[in-house]
């Protein structure tokens, strides 16, 4: 049971990293990805050859897989924000399409459908990352990094300008900034961020296949960015944990196992719609509106109001 | 002749919408252009302002050539452009806002440069400075428009390339707003080229008068003489 406790919590806090790396660009960025994944793989292969090659430190082998990232990130964002916004997202769309075909039919690097096995654990100086508690530690640290990161870049000049440029381009432009700069730049920071939840996940599973990079996955992303709601630091933790451990609390509900995956689905669906219906603004928004009936809601309206106009 | 735009031919990708138009601004003057809508005024001053990046013909500021040029150079030259349809960042608050105007030219807005320049803007717009720690979407249009033309302030322009700033405004709020720029030109020296549909209230401020049609300059002129709006009206 601990090491099941354990190995969900890992991949909840890589799901955290994900989807508050793709909230950069959806929330904050107003760019709709459907290749999160992508560089979920990117990073995961780029440490698992260098771990199998060359050396499995995460000192080497998370920066490469960053590095990578940011590489595919260019890759996608260059000539795809030339376009009209509204394309970005179809763009985006055949950018996984290519990778997952990348993924499946280069052998010779990705071990195409059987994958790459055998991936030595992380290693840190001296010290081997061996147990599901030293890899739910190591993945604790790269989910908190990754949140202080990005509430850092958020509060920065950067953030601010990212945030003017989702409410208007054209006033954005008029302070001489590119806007195409400024989206190239965030679909490359949030691909390295994504690569480092990769470089975790090949670590721990020891074992990289395209399947865990597939459309089914960017999609879950984008998923759990819009389930948390977007363009908050909360949100999409709050959708990652959810999307994460759901299946696996419904596990605990007494269904006889011939169908268990199916209602487990059919449910799992149920709520993501329904919460789409009545709480557009996601499980923040949701959390936000009980706490407000729950506490003081007559002394906070008494306040007097601030706007006088 | 402070901004000389000559023959000046843009579009947007095979589109031409300007035909070689021609018109001056002098330091200092306020210049009104009229015309219908889809004339090419709005094309004119992203023209001007570097936007549409494939513009043929000459365009120069203080003598120096200025075409194609990106906007970063154009603000850093002293030209300033408040966009159409106000353009806050809704959701950035009114001090956020002016902050980055301040980054665009370059200035630190906790510096004492940034205190001075934001200290002038307050001088022409005091609203600003009460409502500075505002959501600027919270804001009234007319207070929007306000910030709009504060965050262009503050980069020192010489020259403000203001497209449509009455539209959508009560008529008594576009007054204000032809006041402010008439005090700009007074009291800052600002030059002003003035796109606008609000022919009236445009006429009380300006001293020369642009008109263009299909792309084309079809008249210039001065507000004296045309006092009688109805041949302008003919123009049109």
């Amino acid at each position: 049971m601990i090491p099941y406790a354990e190995s969900l919590l890992i991949f909840t806090s890589l799901a955290v990293i994900l989807a508050s790396s793709l909230n950069l660009m959806l929330g904050y960025g107003g760019m709709f990805s459907a290749a999160h994944a992508v560089f979920y793989g990117i990073g995961a292969y780029t440490a698992s050859l260098l771990a199998l090659h060359v050396n499995s430190s995460i000192l080497l082998c998370v920066p490469a897989a960053m590095i990578a990232g940011g590489v595919a990130g260019a890759l996608l964002a260059v000539p795809a924000l030339r376009v009209k916004e509204e394309y970005f997202v179809v763009a985006s769309l055949g950018f996984q399409v290519i990778a997952s075909t990348v993924f499946n039919q280069w052998v010779a690097v990705t071990g195409g459908i059987g994958g790459l096995t055998g991936i030595p654990p992380a290693s840190f100086m001296s010290i081997q990352v061996d147990s599901y508690g030293g890899y739910l530690v190591l993945a604790l640290l790269c989910a908190a990094g990754v949140l202080i990161a990005l509430k850092l870049l958020v509060r920065s000049e950067f953030g601010r300008a990212l945030r003017a440029l989702r409410d208007d381009e054209a006033a954005l432009q008029a302070l001489g900034r590119d806007p195409v700069r400024l989206r190239v730049a965030t679909v490359v920071i949030a691909a390295m961020l994504a690569a480092i939840a990769g470089a975790i996940y090949a670590y721990f599973t020891s074992f990289v296949n395209p399947e865990s990079f597939s459309l089914d996955e960017s999609i879950l992303i984008m998923v759990m960015v819009i389930i948390g709601g977007t363009g908050t630091l909360t949100g999409p933790v709050l959708g990652a944990v959810f999307i994460t451990t759901f299946p696996a609390l419904l596990s605990f509900v007494q269904i006889p196992s011939t169908i268990l995956g199916p209602t487990q689905r059919v449910v799992y669906g149920a709520v993501i719609t329904l919460l789409m219906i009545y709480e557009p603004e996601g499980l923040l928004g949701f959390l936000r509106r009980i706490s407000r009936v729950a506490s003081f809601s007559a002394l906070r309206r008494w306040q007097p109001s601030t706007s006088s106009s | 002749m402070m901004l000389r735009v000559k023959d000046l031919s843009a579009g947007y990708g095979s589109l031409n919408v300007l035909d070689r138009v021609s018109l001056g601004v002098e330091a200092s003057e306020v210049v009104a252009l009229f015309g219908h809508n889809g004339a090419g005024k709005t094309t004119l001053l992203k023209a001007i302002f570097g936007l549409l990046g494939d513009a043929r013909g000459e365009v120069s500021f203080r003598d120096e050539n200025i075409l194609n040029q990106a906007p970063k150079n154009l603000t850093s030259h002293g030209i300033a452009l408040v966009p159409q349809g106000r353009g806050v960042f809704a959701n950035l608050t009114v001090a956020e806002n002016l902050r980055l105007g301040l980054l665009a030219a370059g200035v630190k807005a906790n510096s004492a440069e940034g205190e001075r320049r934001l200290e002038r803007v307050f001088q022409h717009l005091p609203l600003l400075r009460e409502r500075f720690h505002e959501r600027a979407g919270r804001l009234s249009g007319g207070q929007q428009q306000m910030v709009s033309i504060g965050r262009a302030l503050v980069l020192g322009p010489s020259l403000l390339l203001m497209d449509e700033p009455s539209i959508g405004l009560s008529p008594k709020i576009v007054q204000e707003v032809m006041h402010l720029v008439r005090r700009l030109r007074d009291e800052a020296g600002l030059a002003v080229l003035l796109v606008e549909q609000n022919v009236r209230h445009a006429l009380k401020v300006a001293q020369r008068v642009y008109v263009l049609k299909a792309g084309t300059v079809i008249l210039e002129t001065t507000p004296q003489q045309l006092s009688d709006l109805k041949s302008l009206w003919d123009l049109f």
